[in-house]
C-alpha cells in the first residue's frame, strides 16, 4: 500500500477528519432558546444541549403520565375525592413538544441512600457519594434547573470526580463547583517549588498577586466544620494556587478575568478548597450554588 | 435569499433565524470542533455563538457581513471554552467518529497522533487562524477581521501553526 508523504495533503486530510453536522439536539436547543429569549433583556438563558428523550425516557414519561392520569381520575371519580371539582388539569410540561421531557422543577428529592457519583458525565438530582477524600457526600437538587428551558429535563455535568478533585457544573452559561484538596501550594518566593499550605489558606489566596478581594473573608460552616469564605476577582492573568494531588498535568487556580467564591475548610487535617464560579451575575449564581455547599457532609 | 433571511431575523423573525441556523450550523460546528477537538464543547460553543447572534443581530448593520460576524462570535465562544476548559483539564476528549467524517486512511496513525499532539500545543489564537483559513476557507484578510488581528499577525500565526 502506498502511503502519502506530502505533508500538506496529510495535514489537509487530518483537518477534514471529524464531525461536520451540527447534532439535532443542539439545533433544537438553539431554536427553543431563540423563541424564548427576549432580545432586550440581559442576561439571556440557554438550555442545555441534550433535550433528547431516549426510548427509556419516553417510556418512563408515558408511564408517569398514565399513572398521573389514572391516579387523578380515580381521585376525582371517587365519592370522597375531588370535592373542589373538576378533572385534573394536565401539567403544562406534558403538552406535546418535539423533544421535551416534563420539567423536573422542584420535583427532585434526595434519595434516602446516597448513590455513587460517576467519574464523568451527566448528573441528575439526588444524593451522591463522591470519590473525593476526605470522604464527601453531596446532594444535587435544583442546581440542575439553572438556565433550564421550560419543558426540558436538564442535568448537571460531572467534569471530574477524583480523590482530590471534584468539579461539577450546571446550565449554560454555567455555574460551577470546583473542590480540590490542597496538600501543597506554589512557593511564591521560589517559582517552581512547592511548600505546605499556609494555616490561613484563604488569606494566602486573597493575597496572591492579581487577586482582588471583593468580599472580605468571613467564617462559614461547611458540613459542620468551620471554614473561611472570601470572594475574589482575578485580573488579566491566571492565578495558580498549586498542584492537585494525584494530577500531574494541571494544577488548581483561577482563570484570568473570573470572579470566584473561595471557601477553605480543614477536614481531617487536610485543607480543602471549594471554589464556586459562574459566568452569570455573581451574587445570584452563588445563591443558586449555596444549597449544594450546604448539603456537603464529610463522612 | 440569505440576505432577506438575515434581515427578517434581525427584525425578530425566529423562524428566519432558525433557517440561518440550518444553513450555517454545520459549518459553525465543524469549525468549533476543529478548534476545540471536543464534540460536546464544540456544541456548547455553537450554542453560545448562535444565542449571542440572535441577541445582538439587531445591531448588525450590514447583512452581508453576517457570516464573518457569526464566525467572530463563534471563535470567541471557542476561546471561552478553551480558557475555561484549560483550568480543569488538559485532556481533550476526542471521540471516535464513523462515517464520512471518520478517520481518513490517508493519515497514518502516527501522523494523526503527531498532528493531534502538535495541535493541542497551539494557543487558541493559532488554532482559530489555522482552522478558519485551512478548513473554513476564509481568505487571510477575512480571518484577520474575524479574529480581530492585523493580517500580518494572522500570517505569522498561520506560519507558526503550520
Amino acid at each position: 500500500m502506498n502511503t502519502p508523504h506530502d505533508p500538506d495533503a496529510i495535514l489537509a486530510a487530518w483537518l477534514e477528519e471529524g464531525p461536520t453536522a451540527l447534532p439535532e439536539p443542539t439545533r433544537r436547543a438553539i431554536a427553543v432558546a431563540t423563541r424564548t429569549t427576549d432580545r432586550s433583556r440581559r442576561p439571556f438563558w440557554m438550555p442545555q444541549r441534550r433535550p433528547m428523550m431516549n426510548t427509556y425516557a419516553r417510556l418512563a414519561v408515558a408511564v408517569v403520565a398514565i399513572a398521573i392520569a389514572v391516579g387523578g381520575a380515580a381521585y376525582f371519580l371517587t365519592p370522597a375525592g375531588g370535592k373542589t371539582g373538576g378533572p385534573p388539569t394536565a401539567s403544562p410540561s406534558l403538552v406535546p413538544s418535539p423533544s421535551a421531557l416534563p420539567s423536573a422543577t422542584s420535583t427532585a428529592t434526595a434519595a434516602p441512600t446516597p448513590t455513587i457519583l460517576a467519574q464523568q458525565g451527566s448528573v441528575f438530582p439526588g444524593r451522591y457519594v463522591t470519590a473525593f477524600q476526605p470522604s464527601l457526600t453531596i446532594t444535587i437538587d435544583r442546581e440542575v434547573q439553572h438556565r433550564c428551558a421550560p419543558g426540558f429535563q436538564c442535568q448537571g455535568s460531572i467534569n471530574v470526580n477524583q480523590a482530590a478533585w471534584l468539579d461539577l457544573e450546571f446550565g449554560q452559561p454555567r455555574i460551577e463547583v470546583f473542590i480540590n484538596r490542597v496538600d501543597k501550594v506554589n512557593d511564591p518566593a521560589h517559582p517552581g517549588s512547592l511548600i505546605d499550605p499556609p494555616a490561613d489558606l484563604a488569606a494566602w489566596i486573597a493575597s496572591r498577586p492579581g487577586v482582588t478581594v471583593i468580599t472580605p473573608p468571613k467564617g462559614v460552616t461547611v458540613g459542620g466544620l468551620p471554614g473561611t469564605q472570601v470572594d475574589v476577582t482575578v485580573g488579566g492573568k491566571d492565578v495558580s494556587i498549586g498542584p492537585i494531588p494525584g494530577v500531574t498535568d494541571i494544577g488548581s487556580g483561577f482563570a484570568a478575568g473570573s470572579t470566584n467564591r473561595c471557601i477553605v475548610v480543614k477536614v481531617n487535617g487536610h485543607q480543602v478548597l471549594i471554589t464556586l464560579g459562574a459566568q452569570d451575575p455573581f451574587a445570584a449564581s452563588m445563591a443558586e450554588l449555596q444549597p449544594l455547599v450546604d448539603s456537603i457532609v464529610w463522612n | 435569499m440569505r440576505t432577506r433571511l438575515i434581515e427578517r431575523a434581525r427584525e425578530g423573525d425566529d423562524a428566519a433565524f432558525g433557517e440561518l441556523v440550518d444553513l450555517d450550523g454545520d459549518l459553525c460546528y465543524s469549525i468549533a470542533y476543529r478548534i476545540l477537538r471536543d464534540p460536546e464543547r464544540a456544541q456548547d460553543a455553537v450554542q453560545q455563538a448562535f444565542l449571542l447572534a440572535w441577541r445582538e443581530l439587531p445591531r448588525l448593520r450590514d447583512p452581508d457581513s453576517f457570516g464573518p460576524w457569526l464566525h467572530r462570535l463563534l471563535v470567541n465562544a471557542c476561546y471561552e471554552e478553551l480558557r475555561r476548559h484549560r483550568r480543569w483539564s488538559t485532556h481533550i476528549r476526542v471521540l471516535p467518529v464513523d462515517g464520512p467524517g471518520g478517520p481518513d486512511p490517508m493519515v497514518s496513525v502516527d501522523d494523526r497522533d503527531a498532528l493531534d499532539r502538535a495541535f493541542r500545543r497551539l494557543s487558541p489564537e493559532h488554532r482559530a487562524v489555522f482552522v478558519l483559513h485551512h478548513h473554513a476557507g476564509h481568505p487571510l484578510a477575512e480571518v484577520a477581521d474575524i479574529v480581530g488581528a492585523p493580517v500580518g499577525t494572522v500570517k505569522s500565526r498561520l506560519h507558526y501553526a503550520t
